[in-house]
């Protein structure tokens, strides 16, 4: 009785730890954007996508172990460091292959309609 | 041994005998005597699975029938040499052993857990000052505190499954002391530590997720979250040096 009482109690602790860790594992990134426009803009409607999601560690200075060869806060380059434009090639296809943010390997990136409106933004040239 | 009460053996015995008898493996003491080791196993009385044992009937060493000779006042001290209290008293024994040998155990895995604790708590600071608190924002210190922060939590259960697999030989009864004061030290610890992983996951992930907003207010929950973990885990260390 003793002993099934005492796996009781280690099964209740390790159940517990596993609703802790699932409940913790709740959605922690921004919500998806609603409409994707269909000729987005860097300044309307790129920039805030990438604050919700990207500009934690790619603003400036970058942060978290960001390089600092670039930013994406910005547009065009600035003080040698590279904006925006120059990266956006390189920004779309990280992010439709949830490469980043980090989190998108767990279902917690820009979500569908965000790579769209960065599709979007690629086919028209990446404009300003 | 000492604070053992009389009923408590006896029935305990009265429990484990049939068990040991099943086992056709009577426990080997200073005292058991001859007669018990000399007689076949199956003479011994053996309670059918799903009936309650007989607790009143004589021992096994006696001609006696088992019938309704019950003892309500618990056995005497001068009547427990009898082979059931020998059982009863090698079983305890045995339990008293692998209660210390776990026991142990989990002191060793304790100090280790309160050790990377430690060094958790001070990486994780480091990393807090380096990222909300004026530093460099590089992030140097978040590789090193994860690499912390999992093996401690790995500890910290293993530690905790130790202390609750330990088993039990006898009750005592609760009451202000280092034991108690261990316990509750321990229970805080472990409400700290589920909080601790929680939060530490939350923060984490929503940095992944370069979600900024709310995410100093986290990280500084689960910084003081983890120190009050500590400290109580201090508490529980120290608790038994008193």
């Amino acid at each position: 009785m003793l002993k099934q009482n005492r796996n009781l109690r280690v099964a209740r602790l390790l159940q517990s730890l596993l609703v802790v860790l699932t409940a913790s594992l709740s959605a922690c990134a921004k919500p998806d954007i609603a409409t994707v426009p269909a000729h987005p803009t860097f300044e309307l409607d790129v920039k805030p996508l990438l604050a919700d999601h990207c500009l934690l560690c790619h603003g400036y200075p970058a942060t978290r172990g960001a390089p600092t060869s670039f930013r994406l806060d910005v547009y065009a380059t600035s003080g040698g460091v590279q904006g925006a434009y120059e990266q956006g090639s390189r920004l779309v296809k990280a992010t439709l292959n949830d490469h980043m943010p980090p989190a998108a390997l767990w279902g917690e990136g820009v979500g569908p309609n965000g790579k769209k409106l960065l599709q979007n933004w690629q086919t028209d040239g990446y404009p300003d | 041994m000492t604070r053992i009460s009389v009923p408590w053996l006896f029935a305990l015995g009265a429990l484990l005998v049939p068990l040991a008898a099943r086992a056709q493996k009577p426990a080997p003491t200073e005292n058991e005597s001859a007669p018990m080791e000399s007689r076949p196993a199956d003479a011994t009385p053996v309670v059918p699975s799903g009936r309650l044992p007989d607790f009143g009937s004589a021992p096994a060493s006696s001609s006696k029938p088992a019938g309704l000779d019950f003892n309500f006042f618990g056995a005497e001290p001068g009547a427990t040499s009898s082979t059931d209290s020998v059982a009863k008293n090698a079983n305890v024994d045995a339990l008293s052993k692998k209660r210390r040998h776990r026991l142990e155990i989990h002191q060793t895995l304790g100090i280790a857990t309160w050790v990377l604790m430690g060094a958790s708590c001070v990486v994780g600071q480091l990393n807090y000052n380096d990222l909300y608190g004026g530093g460099s924002g590089r992030g140097s210190y978040q590789m090193p505190h994860r690499l912390l922060v999992y093996p401690t939590a790995a500890l910290f259960t293993a530690t905790g499954i130790y202390a609750l697999l330990a088993p039990t030989p006898y009750q005592k009864p609760l009451r202000f002391d280092t034991a108690l004061v261990h316990r509750l030290a321990a229970i805080g610890a472990t409400a700290g530590m589920l909080a601790e992983v929680a939060l530490g996951f939350i923060t984490a992930r929503q940095a992944d997720a370069g979600n900024s907003s709310g995410l100093k207010q986290m990280a500084q929950a689960h910084q003081i979250v983890g120190w009050t973990t500590f400290g109580f885990m201090t508490a529980a260390g120290v608790s038994w040096m008193f």
